[in-house]
Formats: C-alpha cells, sequence, structure tokens
C-alpha cells in the first residue's frame, strides 16, 4: 500500500502514535510479544519497546490502553449480520447474551422465566393492540413444560403475541392473535398443534402454519438495512472482532444491496471491516442467478471491495444440520436414526455450479456438517482441480462438524481449510452424546486437534446468530470442549489455547485471504486491534469468556465497547 | 380453551385452487411436465412455481407482462420463480382473486415433498396429489447413486403418482422393466406414461384420485416439445477408436443418450454401431457400409434446462467435439 504516491503523502500527514499497553500479543511467530504498537494513520507502523520504536521518529505515546492486553482484532469467518436486526425485539433464549448496545440478557432458564421476560416486554408497550414479537426461544431446554397459547394470555387477551424458536421452524401464538388470524379448531393445515379436544394450542410448526399469521410481520422480515449492519457491528465490537464475515447474501446481483454495505461500512464510526460471501443457491434450493452470471458478477464486484468490505466469497449450502438429522451423513450414520440427511442443493447441481465459480477464480466457503457433504465438497474441489489447476484457491469446508481424520488428511491434500464449528461443542454437545450421533462419534465431531495434526489451517466460529458471536468463548470451547451439563467430548479433540487464539485471528484471516492485512500486529498490516483487560493466554480456558473486552481498534480508530446505561 | 369459531375459507373448498407439487430427481422430466400443463391448461388459470424460470418454454406472444420473478401469460396463467421466501409466493398466491383453477409447485432435483404438502390445507387451496416424475433412461442408476440415491427413493416413496418419462428413448423392454421396479419401491403410488395428453388430467386430480368437478379436462393438446434436445453431425473421416473412446468419456449424464455409426481407423470397411446410455457405451459392429462414402454421423441427446453435457463446458463443447472425431481431427 504505502508505495503508492497517494500513500506517501498519507503516511507523512499523519502523526505516529504510540500505545504502550501491560502486553501485545502480536501473533506473529517472529516476534510474539511486543509493549508497545506504534500506528500512523491507518497501518501498524512498528512493534517493539518503547526504546525500540523511538527510532521511528517523533511520535506522541497514547497512554489509554497503557493497563490492558493488545491482540490483533479477531476474525469471525461465520457469522451472519441479519442476526444484528434480532435485538429490535426481546430476546428468550437459554444462553446469556449480550446485545449489541452492551445490554445483558440473562438466559431464561424455565418457562416462568420465559413469561417474565414478556410480562417486561408488554408493559413496555403503551399501545395495548401493538404485537409483542419475541425470539431465540428453544423449547428443547424446557422438557417438562412446553410454552403454549395459554401461558401467553396470562401475558395479554388482547394485543397479538408472536414467539419465534430459536429453530425458525416453529412458533408459539396467543389466542388473541389466532383469535385476528382465524386459527381454530377448524383450521385443517397440518402444522397447527392441537390439543385431545381438537383445539389449538397455539404453537404452528413449518412454513404453511406460520403462514397462517397476517398480523405480524416475520422476524426476518425486510431487506438488509444499515440499521441491522450496524447492530452487528457492534456485537463484533463488544466482542473484540475487527473482521467478521457475512456468509451469505442472496441479493448481491443487486446494486442495491452492494450499495448498503459499502456505504454503510465507509462510515468512520462503523467499528468493523466485513467480507460479504454471495448465496449461489438460496434455502429453497434454487440459484439465485445463473452461475455463470454469479460467478462474472462477484469477479466485477471483488475489484470494487473497499478497506472495509471485501467482496468475492462464495458460499454453498450442501447439506442442513447434526441437531436436525438433516446432515448428510455416510455409515454408520447417526445414533438411532435411520435418517441420511438432506440435500439443500443437488451434488450434481453443486458440483457444476463449484466448477464455474473455481474456474473464475473465486473463493468457495462450503456448510458442510455430515461427512458426506465433506465428502462430496472434496471429491468436487478434487475434479475441479484436476480441470482447472490452481494454487493458493482457499476453498474452506465451514463446520465440518463430522469431518473425519480421512478428510482432514485429504483437506491437507488439496489445500483446503477447515472452519470449525466449536460453540456447538457447548451449545448441543449433550445432545450429540445422548442423541445425536452418540459418544463414540461425538467425541471426535468438530475435530479441530485432528485438523491441526494434518497440517489443516482451520478458524472457530460462532455461525452468529446460531450462537453467539465471542470468539474468547469460542476459544473456551475448543480447548476445554465441554457440554453445558459439564461433560467433555472428545478429550483428545482438544486444543492449546494458543492453538485456539490462532485460530480465531491469524487463522480465520488466511481462510479469508485477509491474511496479508489483518489477524495479526505487524508493521504495514491495518491498525486492527481488540482491547483486553486480560491475557487470554495467562488465563484459565474456563475463565477465557469472562475477559473483559474493553472495545477495538479498526483502521487505527478507537471503539469502546457498549456499556449499558 | 374457548375459541370463538369464526368463518374462515379453510373448510370451504369451493373456491380453492388444487395444489399439485411436482417432484424428481434432476433431469426426470419435471420441466417437460410443467410446460405441457402450461400449454394444455385452456381456459383452466393455472399458475406455477419453478425453481428456474429459464427453463419454462412460455410462448412469447402470450406474455402479458413480466417481472423479475413472475411471467403473466394472456390466459390468465402465471409463472412464479421460486424465490427464498417461499412462505410469501404461495400465500400471495392462495389469495389471489379470482382464484387460480390450479397451482403446481416444482420441487428442486432434491427437494422433499412432505416440505410443501401441508399448503395443501392452506386457506385459498385443496390438496392435490404429490407427483414425483422418474426417468426410465436413467432412474435406477440415479436411485443407487452414492450421493443421492437415498433421496430419489424418498421421493418416490411419497408419490401419490409416479410420472414414468423417456420411456420412447429407453425403448419399451426398459420401460417396462423399470415400471416394475417402481411398483416394488412405490406401491403405493399410481403409475402413468409421460404424454402430451394424458399429464394435464392425471394431474388435475386430487388426492383421492378422484377427477375433480371443477377440472376442464384436458384442455388444447398442444405439445411445446420435450425436455431434452438433440443434435446430430455427420462425417466423412477415419477415427481412432482412442479418440473416439476418449471423447465419449467426456460426456456426462447430462447426455443421456449417444448413438450413431462410425469409421474407424482400426477397421474402416465396416460400419461401427455407437450405442451409450447414461454414461456407458458400447461399440458394436454394424456390417460393411450401404455405399463407399456413406457418411458417419452422431446423435447427443441432452436434457435441456438441466446440468450442461459436459460439466464447465456444456453441450457447446461436445457438440463441437462430435464433429472433430466425425471428420477425422
Amino acid at each position: 500500500m504505502g508505495s503508492s504516491a497517494a500513500g506517501a503523502w498519507h503516511e507523512a500527514e499523519d502523526e505516529l502514535v504510540v500505545y504502550p499497553a501491560r502486553l501485545v500479543r502480536t501473533l506473529d511467530p517472529g516476534r510474539p510479544t511486543a509493549q508497545a504498537v506504534a500506528v500512523r494513520g491507518d497501518r501498524i507502523r512498528a512493534v517493539g519497546t518503547l526504546d525500540e520504536l523511538a527510532a521511528y521518529g517523533p511520535a506522541r505515546v497514547d497512554d489509554r490502553y497503557a493497563g490492558r492486553v493488545l491482540l490483533p482484532g479477531f476474525v469471525e469467518a461465520h457469522s451472519h449480520a441479519s442476526g444484528g436486526g434480532l435485538w429490535r425485539f426481546p430476546y428468550l433464549g437459554y444462553l446469556d447474551r449480550v446485545d449489541p448496545d452492551g445490554t445483558s440478557w440473562p438466559g431464561c432458564k424455565s418457562v416462568a422465566d420465559v413469561l417474565g421476560r414478556l410480562r417486561e416486554a408488554d408493559a413496555g408497550l403503551p399501545d395495548p393492540d401493538e404485537p409483542l414479537i419475541a425470539w431465540g426461544m428453544d423449547p428443547i431446554f424446557y422438557p417438562g413444560e412446553r410454552l403454549a397459547a395459554r401461558h401467553l394470555d396470562g401475558i395479554s387477551e388482547r394485543r397479538p403475541i408472536y414467539i419465534q424458536h430459536q429453530s425458525f421452524h416453529h412458533a408459539t401464538v396467543n389466542t388473541a392473535l389466532m383469535r385476528r388470524d382465524g386459527i381454530t379448531r377448524d383450521t385443517a393445515v397440518p402444522g397447527v398443534l392441537k390439543d385431545a379436544n381438537g383445539d389449538p394450542v397455539g404453537e404452528l410448526a413449518e412454513s404453511a402454519a406460520m403462514a397462517l399469521v397476517k398480523s405480524v410481520r416475520g422476524l426476518l422480515a425486510g431487506a438488509l438495512d444499515a440499521a441491522t449492519l450496524g447492530g452487528f457491528a457492534r456485537d463484533a465490537r463488544n466482542q473484540g472482532i475487527t473482521t467478521a464475515v457475512d456468509l451469505g447474501n442472496p441479493d448481491l446481483m443487486s446494486e442495491a444491496t452492494v450499495g448498503i454495505y459499502r456505504d454503510t461500512a465507509a462510515r468512520d464510526d462503523f467499528p468493523l471491516r466485513m467480507s460479504v460471501a454471495a448465496f449461489a443457491f438460496g434455502w429453497g434450493g434454487a440459484a439465485v442467478a445463473p452461475i455463470r452470471d454469479l460467478a462474472e458478477r462477484l469477479v466485477a464486484l471483488r475489484e470494487r471491495s473497499t478497506d472495509k468490505v471485501r467482496f468475492g466469497l462464495v458460499k454453498f449450502i450442501l447439506d442442513g444440520t447434526v441437531q436436525g438429522f438433516t446432515a448428510r451423513v455416510d455409515p454408520p450414520g447417526y445414533l438411532r436414526s435411520a435418517e441420511r440427511g438432506v440435500w439443500v442443493c443437488a451434488p450434481e447441481e453443486f458440483r457444476a455450479a463449484f466448477e464455474v465459480c473455481h474456474a473464475a477464480g473465486l473463493q468457495v466457503h462450503a456448510h458442510c456438517n455430515g461427512d458426506q457433504a465433506t465428502e462430496l465438497f472434496l471429491d468436487v474441489v478434487e475434479t475441479s482441480l484436476q480441470r482447472h489447476p490452481r494454487w493458493d484457491h482457499r476453498h474452506t469446508v465451514t463446520h465440518s462438524q463430522l469431518s473425519t481424520a480421512a478428510q482432514y488428511r485429504r483437506m491437507a491434500t488439496l489445500g483446503v481449510g477447515a472452519n470449525i464449528f466449536a460453540n456447538h461443542i457447548w451449545a448441543f454437545g449433550d445432545k450429540h452424546l445422548d442423541v445425536t450421533v452418540g459418544v463414540d462419534r461425538a467425541s471426535r465431531m468438530n475435530a479441530a486437534a485432528t485438523a491441526l495434526r494434518c497440517g489443516v489451517p482451520i478458524s472457530l466460529h460462532s455461525d452468529s446468530p446460531v450462537t453467539p458471536l465471542g470468539p474468547l468463548a469460542t476459544m473456551k470451547h475448543a480447548v476445554t470442549r465441554l457440554t453445558q451439563s459439564g461433560r467433555v467430548m472428545g478429550e483428545f479433540e482438544r486444543i492449546s489455547s494458543a492453538e485456539a487464539l490462532r485460530a480465531v485471528t491469524i487463522g480465520a484471516a488466511y481462510l479469508l485471504k485477509l491474511d496479508s492485512q489483518v489477524g495479526s500486529v505487524e508493521a504495514g498490516k491495518f491498525a486492527d486491534l481488540a482491547v483486553l483487560a486480560e491475557d487470554p493466554l495467562a488465563v484459565a480456558p474456563e475463565e477465557l469468556p469472562g475477559i473483559e473486552v474493553i472495545g477495538t481498534v479498526v483502521g487505527g480508530r478507537h471503539h469502546p465497547a457498549g456499556r449499558a446505561g | 380453551m374457548s375459541v370463538p369459531a369464526e368463518p374462515q375459507a379453510a373448510g370451504d373448498h369451493a373456491g380453492s385452487a388444487l395444489l399439485t407439487v411436482i417432484g424428481g430427481y434432476l433431469g426426470a422430466g419435471k420441466t417437460t411436465l410443467i410446460n405441457r400443463l402450461l400449454a394444455g391448461s385452456g381456459d383452466r388459470r393455472t399458475a406455477v412455481v419453478v425453481n428456474d424460470f429459464g427453463a419454462v418454454g412460455v410462448d412469447a406472444s402470450l406474455i402479458r407482462s413480466r417481472t423479475e420473478d413472475t411471467i403473466e401469460l394472456t390466459n390468465g396463467c402465471l409463472c412464479c420463480s421460486l424465490t427464498d421466501d417461499l412462505a410469501e409466493v404461495m400465500t400471495v398466491l392462495a389469495a389471489r382473486v379470482p382464484r387460480f383453477d390450479h397451482v403446481v409447485v416444482e420441487m428442486s432435483g432434491v427437494g422433499q415433498l412432505s416440505a410443501m404438502t401441508a399448503w395443501g390445507w392452506f386457506p385459498g387451496f385443496r390438496p392435490g396429489r404429490s407427483v414425483v416424475c422418474a426417468d426410465a433412461l436413467s432412474g435406477r442408476v440415479r436411485a443407487a447413486d452414492r450421493w443421492a440415491g437415498d433421496v430419489v427413493l424418498a421421493q418416490l416413496r411419497a408419490a401419490d403418482l409416479v410420472v414414468v418419462t423417456k420411456c420412447d428413448l429407453a425403448g419399451e423392454a426398459a420401460a417396462t422393466d423399470f415400471e416394475k421396479w417402481l411398483a416394488t419401491v412405490a406401491p403405493g403410488a399410481a403409475l402413468v406414461r409421460a404424454s402430451p395428453s394424458l399429464e394435464a388430467t392425471a394431474l388435475l386430480r386430487d388426492r383421492s384420485g378422484e377427477a375433480p368437478a371443477a377440472a376442464s379436462g384436458g384442455g388444447t393438446p398442444n405439445d411445446p416439445g420435450d425436455d431434452y434436445v438433440t443434435w446430430s453431425a455427420t462425417g466423412r473421416g477415419v477415427v481412432r477408436r482412442e479418440i473416439l473412446e476418449a471423447f465419449l468419456r467426456t460426456l456426462d449424464r447430462g447426455v443421456v443418450r449417444v448413438k450413431g455409426i462410425v469409421r474407424l481407423a482400426e477397421a474402416p470397411g465396416r460400419r461401427t454401431v455407437v450405442q451409450g446410455v447414461a454414461g456407458r457405451w458400447e461399440l458394436t459392429d454394424g456390417g460393411p457400409w450401404a455405399e463407399a462414402d456413406e457418411p458417419a454421423r452422431l446423435v447427443l441427446i441432452a436434457l435441456r434446462g438441466e446440468p450442461p453435457g459436459r460439466a464447465g463446458s456444456g453441450l457447446q463443447d461436445a457438440r463441437r467435439d462430435a464433429a472433430r472425431v466425425l471428420n477425422g481431427r
């Protein structure tokens, strides 16, 4: 960058600022720790001791981080910006979360907690007819009692109440809503769950039943907007993330959509760099555009990337989820179910579409939860490489939950990376041990240690909003492999804190082809830092999520974490 | 719980549209079926929801209006592309006044019919048959496929009606065999062979198989063409067997059939007959040439609107290569 005339001029204008810290962890193995970081403009000029940095000319010393630990800003390589819009509504999930503005939302540990949260929300809506919408409720955590209309009627018999489940495949509504939308004992649509007397209980399953609701617009309705992106970016900032992927968007053929990303991210107060992936197929399995048109568009868009927004990544979804028994699995498959899972796009269609993207020079991240999905992906990468040899493609298996050791060895050979869903170990680990695949295979799910042993470049991710953004928590899950019940899900797949820290910084940057710009604190890279109260390599792994995130620095600009009230 | 009963459309089927769901793996013939339905809709108002707009053969002179994801025809029919928000498309179709007589939803090649059938009870619709297309030419190969065999079988088991396609290409013996096999795989389903006249009536039945009184029959018989394209080349060259086989190897399942007569360098005085189906081929001796200068020829039959004949390069390349082979280059 600095070699151009304009860059040199820019460099001369900006003052050199030195930030002393309690410790700088650079993630640069050639210079792993330092005393301070020197920043000029949006770039790192040097790292070292204060004495060493004196050699770089006159500088202003800024002590604001003197007692803090500085790291490269975290990089989240699998998240969804649409999650930024959910926080307009009250959160009813089981896990504790913090919203983008810093408000803590303790998890709802019982149906009573859910109702308590709703009662507060109801009191906060002055108009008695305004619908109350909430999200994140997961009945799997309340096995004794199923939330139903009769509970919600206790909150309001007048205003419609609509509770979106965490799965997004079910909703629970109150009687006022059913009355307004004509859902009665005569409603024949399968998915309108009924009691023994034939009366609807208020739970609606799957699209046809949920579409009976007309008085409340869907939770994720409406196009991506600046407010949603802003919420996502503040959430990321609060977790120390300075680069995150929106994986992906189905609408990048549209200039308006591209404009929203570029314009929103360009603002100085937008605290995040983004890589925006294009969906090649939608959830319904339909291509979002003829694949050659999409590839051509993305090659052109890649050239229009900015410092804050990068285009050019392609996202494919091959299969479903492990907990939904829809991940594509090879024998011996699931623990007790004979299900083999579902393909989201047909194998032949994927093969043809991937090859077009690969031949066009694009990079692909493919959602593969089941081992059969990973196998198909690797087969397709291999045949595409035979036809169109390419070096350094960095195609990546994302989720990679059931990828086998043999597949990791193959990934290493093919130059394929793995972005591993470490948060699943905590969020659904008990289910994997007891219900989905059993102890044996659960113990090697999300096999970060095997991947590293095989030499596969890895990252670890949240898939936010599926699980919360938070690389420190993600590190803990990969390092401890603890489930919510306190069991260790496969002790031999645990990795060290240092390996986990690499995975959520330079490892993720590598899988996004951004490692020359972000992911470590090195001269010439963007001045993107996570500012922490403690050194993540000096605390017990269980304590990682408790480390306070003071804020971030993005391109030399300071973004303190949000603090509620 | 007491919920005041209010009159609503759910139980009132009189003004509802018959909802037919069409599934089947890639290349099974879904698009042909839909094109025939549209062409033969007569005075029935039909709406189709499809995966790929480009594959639907709509006569340009019939288009009244067109947007990014709908085509409205002058006869009252409508084509919608399956966007990400399926529920929105279905809700709009269900509420449309005047009502459609028939709404047909095409599932993706790996789509599960069970995901759609609940919509048959949605206010504004009434449940029609779950129809699955099965291709007599490659259906059994697909059912044994390492990646999607179980998906193909699950689709067949979920069918009320299996439409057997490409019987003409497969030949009578193979088609009959295939139907016997289908009867064991999907014993609950009715079987019918694809044909322009039969399909509209078969698809206009409700789940019990009864033809509803509202249906007006087959409409105007009008075959808009099949869902495969045929291309042939001739040439007078001599080709070495290994060159010919290398060419045949490049054809994948998108080219469903290859046949022809070629002049091999190894036996230039004899006609060598090429027969290939779904990725396999054989070369047999077809006797001496009728005339010394009888041209060699190759016919390629490929799926229209499905994955291209050669992954990554398409039927165009296959055609060019076939011409080269026939001309000994």
